[in-house]
């Protein structure tokens, strides 16, 4: 029963994101593809395809993960449902639990679904990308990128108002994007560079050659770990 | 037979100021408990701490014998808020789908029955329901529960009296069938007509507890009027809770040894002794006014 709840309340949000990063994904694609001239003799997407997950995808992939991670008690608190909800006989922390674990999920399908409709949209295009690489690209968005989604998880329970959770998620999400692209002495710890390094792309097809980046995926991973038991401690203590 | 709520020195603070301090509190099973106060006074954080909604400060509080907000008692006790906001997004049938199996002693008869009282939509989303509709709503998702005890938050605020009316003999109705209901209200007259046993707090204090037969019986007035009023001191004894002078009339309200002040008067040189029955709604703002003379 709670699951369906914040299934509930999160869903028209979920497909919202969706059909938007899908439109991203398309455009970003045809734009590599004809604009950017990646697609020569071979015919193949291969490159507009990566730089597409890696680039636009990435990047509003991050925001909107971030906005997946917003709602829960204290949104409840400023639509009036919170005492409802927590006289039910559920606990505070399955509460929190449902809630990061199905928006945890959204964000894995925010991320896998949009690369995934490269290779049809490459197919489409009389074009080809591989569905094995487009996994994995989505994959090591998927994963790699849940520090995203427990930003805003954060400051979800941190702040009360939509607006303003969400302006402060947005400008941590730019911070964490731009920082370590801005500032020199940050730049080993570049999110992007963590989940797709250079040196994992075959430089003749475009290709993933060797393993998955998985200290990249781990560290973040473990920072969102951090985020999202520091969010759990505030929304068990604080009042409603 | 443990009490449906206990609480013993709880406090809570709200940065400087205190919100409740120091109530003690016993809300006695089986029967309807009027939980009276001024706006402000401290109601709706009692409550809010007895469904965990918010975290007390320091005392303590149990419900139903065990700790308040736990969540195996919430399994046996219902809420209906003040606001009476619900689930926007759902429609009758789906809160109603979504509630009953949290509460293993729902009854779909109530339910069934419930329904058809009410007259409520089905296939309406909450969010179009007008207050009245949702008050209806709040109760009936409290109501099917069976549940050992309901606390209500204000519940007719924002009601119409039809309204009001209904719900009180809902309210009524399922004490009958041995809930206890505790719910708060600073209308007297709503609380005269349905509480058994009255809890009065100011100031996140408690005033006045007690059964309302027992506080009618014990609480008397006596006016005494005279032609050169004597000091107030002179009444001051045992179970005298105020003396007010007003012109050559002295009103004392008293508890006990009512029989003594009013022998004392014409002793005292008064020429007229009454003593009448005080009120609840009397009662309740002299012990007011006694708590703000008194701080």
């Amino acid at each position: 029963m709670p699951l369906r709840k914040v299934w509930r309340e999160s869903r028209s949000r979920f497909f919202f994101i969706l059909v938007a990063l899908l439109v991203v994904t398309s455009a970003s694609v045809f734009y590599n593809a004809k604009a950017e001239k990646v697609v020569i003799e071979s015919k193949d997407f291969h490159e507009a395809g990566v730089r597409t997950i890696r680039g636009a995808l990435f990047l509003f992939w991050g925001f909107s993960a971030m906005f997946l991670g917003l709602g829960g008690l204290l949104r409840e608190r400023s639509v009036g449902t919170v005492d409802y909800t927590l006289s039910l006989p559920v606990s505070r922390t399955r509460w929190f639990l449902y809630r990061s674990v199905n928006g945890a999920l959204q964000s894995m399908a925010a991320a896998l679904i949009p690369a995934l409709a490269v290779p049809v949209i490459a197919a489409l295009s009389g074009g080809d990308f591989p569905v094995g690489d487009a996994f994995l690209l989505g994959l090591r968005l998927g994963l790699g990128g849940m520090l995203f989604y427990s930003i805003g998880l954060l400051a979800s329970v941190l702040f009360a108002g939509d607006f303003t959770s969400a302006g402060i998620g947005i400008a941590l999400v730019f911070a964490v994007n731009n920082g370590t692209r801005v500032i020199e002495s940050f730049k080993g710890l570049s999110l992007q560079d963590a989940i797709f390094p250079m040196p994992m792309k075959d430089e003749y097809t475009y290709l993933i050659r060797g393993h998955m980046p998985w200290g990249g995926i781990a560290l973040s991973c473990a920072l969102s770990l951090v985020l999202s038991a520091c969010a759990w401690k505030v929304t068990r203590e604080r009042d409603f | 037979m443990k009490a449906a709520v206990e609480t013993r020195d709880l406090t809570k603070r709200f940065g400087n100021s205190y919100a409740l301090a120091g109530l003690t509190m016993t809300v006695p099973r089986g029967h309807i408990v009027g939980f009276l106060g001024r706006n402000g006074s401290g109601k709706t954080t009692t409550i809010k701490i007895l469904l965990d909604v918010i975290r007390r400060t320091s005392g303590e509080a149990t419900v139903l014998g065990e700790p308040a907000g736990s969540v195996s008692v919430r399994r046996r006790i219902g809420f209906l808020g003040e606001d009476k906001r619900l689930y926007s997004y759902m429609t009758v049938r789906e809160i109603i789908a979504f509630t009953r199996p949290f509460f293993p002693t729902w009854r779909v008869e109530t339910e069934t029955r419930l329904l058809s009282d009410f007259e409520l939509p089905l296939n309406h989303k909450v969010s179009v329901l007008s207050k009245g509709m949702r008050t209806k709503l709040g109760l009936l998702l409290n109501l099917c529960r069976h549940s050992e005890f309901l606390i209500l938050d204000e519940p007719s605020e924002g009601l119409d009296p039809v309204m009001t009316e209904q719900m009180l003999r809902s309210l009524v109705q399922q004490a009958a069938d041995g809930t206890t209901i505790f719910f708060s209200s600073h209308q007297v007259a709503e609380v005269e007509q349905i509480a058994d046993h009255i809890i009065a707090i100011e100031k996140g204090r408690v005033i006045l507890e007690g059964s309302l037969d027992h506080l009618r019986h014990e609480f008397r007035r006596v006016n005494l009027v005279f032609d050169d009023p004597p000091p107030p001191e002179a009444f001051r004894r045992e179970g005298v809770d105020r003396v007010i002078v007003q012109g050559r009339t002295i009103s004392i309200l008293a508890s006990r040894n009512i029989d003594e002040i009013a022998a004392l008067g014409p002793l005292l040189g008064a020429k007229a002794v009454d003593v009448h029955s005080v009120g609840l709604k009397e009662l309740f703002l002299e012990k007011v006014k006694e708590d703000h003379a008194t701080s």
